[in-house]
């Protein structure tokens, strides 16, 4: 009878029970082969057999700890694969080429993401006083403009004096549309020069909100299963074995705390965006210092590694059950 | 508090296997007869689910590997109760009976419905 009908056991289980199993089966049937129902049944044995964690409070605490842990990289593993079915932003010569056909130049150019994790690009130039040009360079652009307003205003040019000394100025204020991107800009001419700022944003691509939730979910499945497999090897090594795992198992937890909740702040910032605000909302505080993030994540996955480590070498030690002495 | 509620509560064929291997030690064969034997054919353990139960029997110190022989080219391994496995059997085999008693009594009125029937 072959081993593959033990497929979808785990690894370790495969090595402990896997010829007795199969010796059993063997008896079972006769020696005649397994049918399908046998067959079915024991692939369902061994799916169980993965998910399946000892009844011990740290065990369970550990297999849910690395649920939530997992689920939130999943979560923005799926964010991120969401927003690669949406448009992409103009790169930066891009943006420096719009703002250039607006006649100001030498852009100062910024890439950033809102707060759904959307691409964002934006341009701030400054140049002589022109004549408003946005209108034709948008539609030269093949931008589909959705609002237009010209204002006419001030810029104050000495506010020691009572009142305070002003030129006329020109406020132009734009909003356009095109494959997937929404653009916002203004403009201030006058005192001979040209202040322009123009953002574009991708519009919310549908996959975003479904792939992070199916991406928690998946991570949160994975980081289980993962936990098992290492519960099941770390469970059958010696007591300094299991010591060496369990502080290491503690060290990833508590390395990876802060990031994880930080994945969780973004996964909820993602699910309650509101993509029909009048303008994208950016994060601009309250994040986790960056050091903090980088070193937790790294000090994590090395104490990750090294319990695999750990975890391997102490069920090596004891590959299958051996009699005990009565 | 789930842990505790989840040992308390042997499930059916787990009682089976440790009422199995009580008599003597038993390979996993013999352990499904016995099963099937001691239900009157009512529990037939397959051997995916005998063998997540081994292992979890062994990981709670309730049963342990006896020997190990080879027959005709096959692995056999003997499993046998442990101390922890005859106490926790002898407390659910108690539960049981008390639970059983209860029943009866309160259908000392309608005769022996299962007889019956």
């Amino acid at each position: 009878m072959s081993s593959r009908l033990l497929w979808a056991y785990p690894s370790d289980f495969r090595r402990r029970y896997g010829d007795e199993l199969l010796a059993t089966m063997a008896e079972v049937s006769g020696g005649r082969a397994p049918g399908l129902a046998a067959r079915a049944h024991l692939v369902a044995a061994g799916v169980r057999q993965r998910f399946r964690v000892p009844l011990r409070p740290w065990a369970i605490l550990a297999a849910v700890l690395a649920m939530v842990a997992v689920g939130a990289a999943g979560a923005a593993g799926g964010r991120w694969l969401g927003w690669q079915t949406g448009a992409d932003v103009p790169s930066r010569d891009g943006m420096r080429a719009l703002t250039d056909s607006m006649g100001v130049y030498w852009p100062e150019l910024y890439d950033q993401r809102t707060a759904m994790g959307g691409p964002s690009a934006w341009a701030i130039a400054n140049g002589p006083e022109i004549d408003d040009r946005a209108r034709a360079a948008l539609t030269a652009d093949g931008w589909r403009i959705t609002a237009y307003t010209t204002v006419s205003s001030a810029i104050l040019t000495d506010v020691s004096t009572e009142p305070f000394a002003s030129v006329p100025a020109r406020n132009v204020m734009f909003e356009a549309a095109k494959d997937g991107l929404a653009l916002r800009g203004d403009s201030l001419t006058g005192a001979g020069r040209t202040s322009l700022r123009v953002d574009v944003v991708a519009d919310e691509a549908w996959a975003v909100r479904p792939f992070t939730v199916g991406g928690l979910a998946l991570g949160a499945l994975v980081g289980w299963l993962v936990a098992v497999a290492l519960i099941s090897r770390v469970r059958r090594g010696d007591r300094s074995h299991r010591r060496l795992a369990a502080a290491r198992t503690a060290v990833v937890f508590t390395a990876g705390a802060v990031p994880v909740f930080e994945l969780y702040r973004v996964f909820v910032r993602t699910l309650t965006y509101d993509s029909a605000a009048a303008n994208p909302t950016y994060v601009l505080e309250g994040q986790a210092p960056a050091a903090l993030l980088v070193a937790g994540t790294s000090i994590a996955l090395l104490a990750l590694a090294a319990l695999v480590l750990v975890a391997d070498r102490g069920s090596r030690g004891a590959s299958a059950p051996a009699p005990s002495a009565a | 508090m789930t842990v505790s509620v989840a040992f308390r509560l042997m499930r059916e064929p787990t009682f089976l296997i440790l009422t199995a291997l009580a008599a003597e030690p038993s390979h996993g064969y013999g352990v499904i007869r016995a099963v099937e034997g001691l239900s009157e054919g009512e529990v037939v353990l397959r051997p995916g689910t005998l063998y997540g139960a081994l292992d979890r029997l062994t990981d709670e110190g309730l049963v342990e590997v006896d020997r190990e022989e080879q027959v005709d080219g096959r692995l056999r391994r003997y499993y046998r109760l442990t101390s922890g496995g005859a106490a926790a059997l002898a407390k659910e085999a108690t539960r049981l009976r008390r639970h059983a008693d209860a029943a009866e009594l309160r259908l000392g009125g309608f005769g022996n419905p299962a007889v019956a029937s």
